[in-house]
């Protein structure tokens, strides 16, 4: 691990820390089939037939790219070849003002009945559900 | 014959972990941590030199910058004062995560009292990663247009205090600092908000003085 010590105390000239990998949900792709590698090594399971997981609205995640990211993560894994399912969960909001409760969206801002001001809560779920396993 | 196991796990779950480990270890060592993140070009750097300069003496202060290639933000903040400058160079990813920090620390010498990340420039994926720091900071600045809290508002929800930047240029840009922070509330009412021109030193006292409580402990 090089890294840059660009310190007035130290003095020492190092390089920077390098990390070379691009895109959010390949990441989050990568993040997820080493958790479902382990979990079926775990299982001594042979093939993994399914992964479901679970992504909230304001988590920010491409659902799309994400699938398109497995694939690729999942590739000469006991996981190539597997269903990403993905199941959706909505942010549910508070109006301030109205009192009335209601599914948000990422851009929604403001009550839908009386222009209040709201507080979403939930939207952030980021997690694997369950795996199904040969 | 298939079977369904029951996993019921962060995806993110190591980089919070990592983050927990990254907290203890910054609680241990005494050192407050502010991690800053904005669209490339907001001025998280030049705000963080005059921040520097101003704290100098007063306050010991390391950085972690992040980018995708450069070393140039971590020497700019090493030559402003930083007692501790590290650069980060992700290759293409667009967000620091907690074992990039972890990383990164090693040699971090004793005294400093603030450490400040600046994340990658980015308005989307940097708040998904909590990198063990005790305050979230947005920057925004008026040059991006006062419409960017409602086009990346999860940025503006992760966060609890919004710098707002380049507040010299109000009349040159048509866009007030009053339009901007509005709409930042509106996205997120619990925001904290510091208006500041890193360029003319206005409003710098303030953020100083916040940097400082939180140094010690009273943010």
């Amino acid at each position: 691990m090089e890294i840059a010590l660009l310190s007035g105390i130290h003095g020492e000239k190092r390089k920077p820390v390098v990390y070379n990998i691009r895109m959010h949900e390949l990441a989050v792709a990568e993040s997820l089939i080493k958790t479902v590698l382990e979990k079926s090594e775990d299982e001594e399971a042979s093939r993994v037939v399914k992964v479901t997981i679970v992504v909230g609205n304001l988590a920010g995640v491409v659902t799309d790219s994400l699938h398109f990211c497995f694939d690729e993560v999942a590739r000469d894994t006991i996981a190539e070849g597997a269903t990403l399912e993905i199941e959706t969960v909505s942010a549910t909001a508070f109006c301030q003002s109205c009192r009335d409760e209601f599914e948000v969206g990422q851009y929604d801002f403001a009550c839908p009945r009386c222009g209040g001001v709201i507080i979403p809560s939930g939207g952030m779920e980021l997690y694997i559900k369950d795996i199904e396993i040969e | 014959m298939t079977k369904i196991i029951k996993v019921e796990k962060k995806i993110l779950e190591k980089n919070d972990i990592a983050a927990t480990r990254l907290r203890e270890k910054f609680g241990a060592l005494g050192i407050a941590v502010v991690n800053i993140m904005s669209s490339p070009g907001a001025g998280k750097t030049t705000l963080l030199a005059e921040t520097i300069k101003k704290l100098k003496g007063k306050l010991s202060i390391g950085v972690i910058a992040g980018d995708i290639a450069t070393d140039h933000d971590a020497k700019i903040l090493e030559d402003a004062g930083a007692e501790w400058a590290v650069q980060i160079n992700t290759g293409g990813r667009c967000h620091l995560e907690a074992v990039m920090v972890e990383e990164s620390l090693d040699g971090i010498p004793e005294g400093i009292r603030l450490l400040i990340i600046e994340n990658i420039g980015n308005l989307v994926c940097p708040a998904g990663y909590d990198l063990g720091e005790n305050y979230t900071v947005m920057l925004g600045a008026l040059t991006e247009g006062a419409d960017k809290p409602k086009k990346y508002p999860g940025m503006y929800r992760a966060c609890s205090h919004l710098v707002i930047n380049k507040i010299d240029l109000e009349d040159a840009l048509g866009v007030t600092a009053d339009s901007y922070e509005r709409e930042a509330l509106e996205v997120n009412p619990s925001l904290a908000t510091f208006r500041t021109s890193a360029k003319t030193g206005e409003g710098l006292d303030s953020w100083c003085d916040w940097l400082f409580s939180v140094a010690d402990g009273k943010g």
